[in-house]
């Protein structure tokens, strides 16, 4: 038996209103990932407050993209947010997430397979789109980019959430999803097609 | 302008992904063409369905739905010796509790997606979308043609009696509505207030 991986894909609510649900369900369909939950649904603020979650390396991370792009740029973050700090610009950010994942309805999913959680990074790509490779879903269907979206005070139009790790993959699920709404137990012909050709 | 969604001819239809579609990774594919056809998401979820819910889906308790099943799987057979081979008799009614009970054990053989989409004219719009119930009838470029090839002789052969055919859709609006309901009730409803920012100057 191989080992597989669940992780957590949110089609967010820019996708959804560009209609383009469908064909990111096609690419982690055609890689031969399983899909095993869905829901189409309005996430509560306290949802998305909870996703995003505040713990200090969490904010770190939201911010640093920013600090990052900025500086490829010669941008000083202080004359744009009044502060240089990950962290603090990190919660300015998050608040933005959440107005994001909150403004609409997203197709939330899960998706199995063996080391899913990285076959599905690698095929989302980076969360700028704009530095996003071509093949990528973000490099395929946006060109926005953080700094835009730091101008205009929004979270960057990055089509999807993806889980970044297995901690974070478990966390996701269950606050997604009820352990009844996963229905992973069915015969899936794109993985038995793979172990035909042994 | 007002809302949209109040205009008389934007429709919901309802949409079943079956347990073959689902399996073959077709979900994408299907949810792609309903979107290029400027229909809007509104409702979804992936389930296991159980044979208590096919049975409000369809009347499947209702003698004269059943007796049509019947009628139309006798026609598929073009021979009656076969019918009785196949079903050790030949009536309707008792046909048809046979083909409903295949074709609710086949539905709820794996996990199926449901959803509900709106649109202008949704309903007629997904039915010829969708093509001929069965898929070697189907038009070209219709969603059973295209990713579906079965046929009643084929059906017959490997003893299914139901046809693979990918999707259930709304037959009419009265239709779609009561499917919606039997599907998305509780917490469960609906969510159109939103525009498809692709279509929306069209509109």
């Amino acid at each position: 038996m191989v080992k597989t991986q669940k992780t957590l894909v949110i089609i967010k609510h820019d996708a959804v209103m560009r209609g383009l649900i469908g064909e990111v369900i096609h690419r982690f369909e055609r890689v031969g990932l399983k899909l095993i939950a869905m829901e189409f649904l309005a996430a509560t603020e306290d949802m998305g407050d909870k996703h995003y979650a505040s713990s200090k390396e969490n904010l770190k991370r939201f911010g640093q993209h920013t600090i990052d792009e900025y500086k490829q740029k010669n941008i000083d973050p202080i004359k744009k947010f009044g502060t240089n700090k990950p962290i603090e610009l990190g919660k300015i950010i998050k608040k933005w997430n959440v107005e994001l994942i909150t403004r609409g309805p997203v197709l939330a999913m899960v998706w199995e397979g063996p080391d899913a959680i990285e076959i599905v990074r690698k095929l989302a790509g980076d969360t700028s789109p704009k530095k996003a490779l071509a093949g990528t879903i973000r490099g395929d269907f946006s060109w926005d980019n953080y700094e835009i979206a730091n101008d205009e005070l929004r979270s960057v139009y990055n089509i999807l959430h993806i889980s970044g790790n297995e901690e974070e993959a478990e966390f996701e699920i269950n606050l997604w999803f009820s352990k009844d709404e996963i229905v992973s137990d069915y015969e899936h012909y794109a993985h038995k097609a793979m172990h035909k050709m042994r | 302008m007002n809302n949209r969604n109040d205009y008389p001819t934007i429709e919901k239809t309802f949409v079943m992904i079956k347990p073959d579609g689902v399996a073959r990774s077709l979900v994408g594919k299907i949810f792609q063409r309903l979107e290029e056809q400027g229909l809007k998401l509104i409702a979804a979820r992936m389930i296991t369905a159980k044979e208590a819910q096919i049975s409000i889906h369809y009347p499947g308790n209702n003698k004269k739905w059943l007796k049509g099943v019947g009628e139309k799987t006798i026609r598929n057979y073009n021979n009656n010796k076969s019918v009785i081979e196949d079903f050790g008799n030949d009536n309707p009614l008792e046909i048809g509790k046979i083909v409903y009970k295949n074709m609710s054990k086949y539905l709820c053989k794996g996990p199926i997606i449901i959803s509900v989409w709106e649109g202008n004219h949704a309903v007629e719009r997904v039915r010829k979308l969708a093509g001929a119930t069965v898929p070697t009838f189907s038009e070209v470029g219709t969603i059973r043609d295209s990713y579906a090839f079965d046929t009643p002789q084929l059906a017959i052969r490997s003893r299914r009696i139901v046809f693979k055919n990918l999707i259930h859709i709304s037959d009419s609006v009265d239709e779609a509505q009561r499917e919606i309901s039997i599907w998305f009730k509780d917490k469960y409803k609906p969510l159109n207030k939103y525009e498809r920012v692709d279509y929306i100057d069209i509109l």
